[in-house]
């Protein structure tokens, strides 16, 4: 159809598929989303686990900070997802590269204040922590990339990698209410979800960009 | 323009044909003359226009008034030549025409009289991609630099330093005084 380039052609086009759209709502808004979900999460582990409310203010006030973070790169993410409006390559990797520094600077900072060794064996790392944090993103993941999808992402490939980085960052704030570990050799359970997930988010925004690049060659 | 661009968008929006095909009035001259002066070639952007407004078609819901709708529609019609480009070079077909076969490319007014018209084409030609694009669409099509950020994906900073060296390159070319 495109290329006999009939304005007439294209006009049946459009007359075909011509309801009403309802114009989205500004990115900020809709990573709001995040908040419910990740409370959701926590209430789901809080009934699985038993509440933990002896988990420091400290600690509390860390995982809330994750979130927050992640909420910022699902922000960003969202931007990148509409034509137009993405904030341009050297400010998304700025924004990954702040939230990076940050989460880890956070945990850190937990690390110095209240050490509390990692599980023996495996040099502290936990494949409990590891795991569960994946289980946690995954969906999270799926989350982030439906929205970026209601939109009309250009570089579908960063859209997802910025859903999946906030996805990790978010099961990571919420998983370290309940993980009792702060050691510099525990942290890889933690921080290495984050890359897993994010991997998950770029392999789906790919999958998307190839999809469309083969729906449209067909055309 | 861009008022009635952004309502026309709106009834678009709502279902209305005959907004569209005001839209279409008013957008396809400009994005025609952006994807010609990416492509170097009349045919390939008569196609690919279409399929920009496919594409806005089916972005429609993602303009959000009373945002300007320029760069949107822009940002778009970029990225279906990008999509073209990386196809083109998979099947080993990109090919950039001879300049002798390069349709008119439009003219920014502040080279227009610093030597006739053929001269100021042939001398854009010579200018790198990366600087013509946001000469252009600052110059030409009246995008201020924020837009044209958004729509090439850099800074605003870094597309206006982008447009001035390419119209001191273009300055250059054509012998006329750089401007500093």
């Amino acid at each position: 159809m495109t290329k006999d380039g009939s304005f007439e052609k294209l006009k049946a086009e459009v007359a075909r598929d011509l309801a009403p759209v309802r114009p989205l709502r500004p990115a900020w808004a809709r990573a709001l989303v995040l908040f419910p979900c990740a409370f959701l999460t926590f209430a789901l582990i809080a009934l699985v686990f038993g509440p933990h409310w002896e988990t420091s203010g400290l600690v509390w006030a860390m995982g809330a900070f994750q979130v927050l973070v992640a909420y910022g790169i699902l922000w960003v993410g969202l931007r990148e997802a509409v034509p137009g409006e993405g904030p341009g390559a050297p400010a998304l990797a700025l924004a990954a590269l702040t939230a990076t520094v940050a989460v880890a600077a956070a945990n850190a900072l937990l690390v110095w204040l209240r050490p509390v060794p990692g599980p023996p064996g495996l040099g502290g790392f936990s494949p409990y922590c590891f795991k569960a944090e994946i289980l946690m993103g995954l969906p999270a993941v799926a989350l982030g990339f439906w929205l970026a999808a209601r939109g009309f992402p250009l570089r579908p490939a960063v859209a997802g990698v910025l859903g999946g980085l906030s996805a990790g960052v978010a099961a990571a704030g919420v998983w370290s209410l309940y993980c009792p570990f702060n050691s510099l050799s525990h942290l890889a359970s933690h921080l290495g979800p984050i890359v897993v997930v994010a991997c998950a988010g770029l392999l789906a925004g790919a999958l998307w960009a190839r999809r469309r690049r083969a729906r449209r060659n067909r055309l | 323009m861009d008022d009635e661009l952004s309502e026309q968008m709106g009834r678009y929006q709502q279902g209305e044909l005959a907004a569209f095909e005001r839209l279409y009035g008013l957008l396809a001259p400009r994005l025609r003359q952006y994807l010609t002066s990416l492509t170097l070639n009349a045919t390939a952007a008569e196609d690919l226009l279409q399929e920009a407004f496919l594409q806005i078609h089916r972005a429609r819901h993602t303009y959000r008034p009373p945002h300007p709708v320029a760069p949107w529609a822009f940002a778009i019609a970029r990225n279906v030549y990008r999509m073209e480009r990386r196809s083109a070079g998979r099947r080993g077909r990109y090919e950039t025409p001879a300049p002798e076969n390069v349709p008119d490319l439009p003219v920014p007014a502040e080279a227009d009289g610093l030597a006739n018209r053929l001269a100021v084409r042939r001398a854009l030609l010579q200018v790198p991609e990366d600087g013509r694009e946001p000469l252009l669409l600052h110059h030409v099509w009246g995008l201020s630099f924020g837009e044209i950020g958004a729509v090439l994906g850099i800074r605003g900073g870094a597309a206006k330093v982008r447009a001035h060296r390419a119209m001191n390159a273009l300055r250059r070319l054509l012998g006329a005084r750089e401007d500093r």
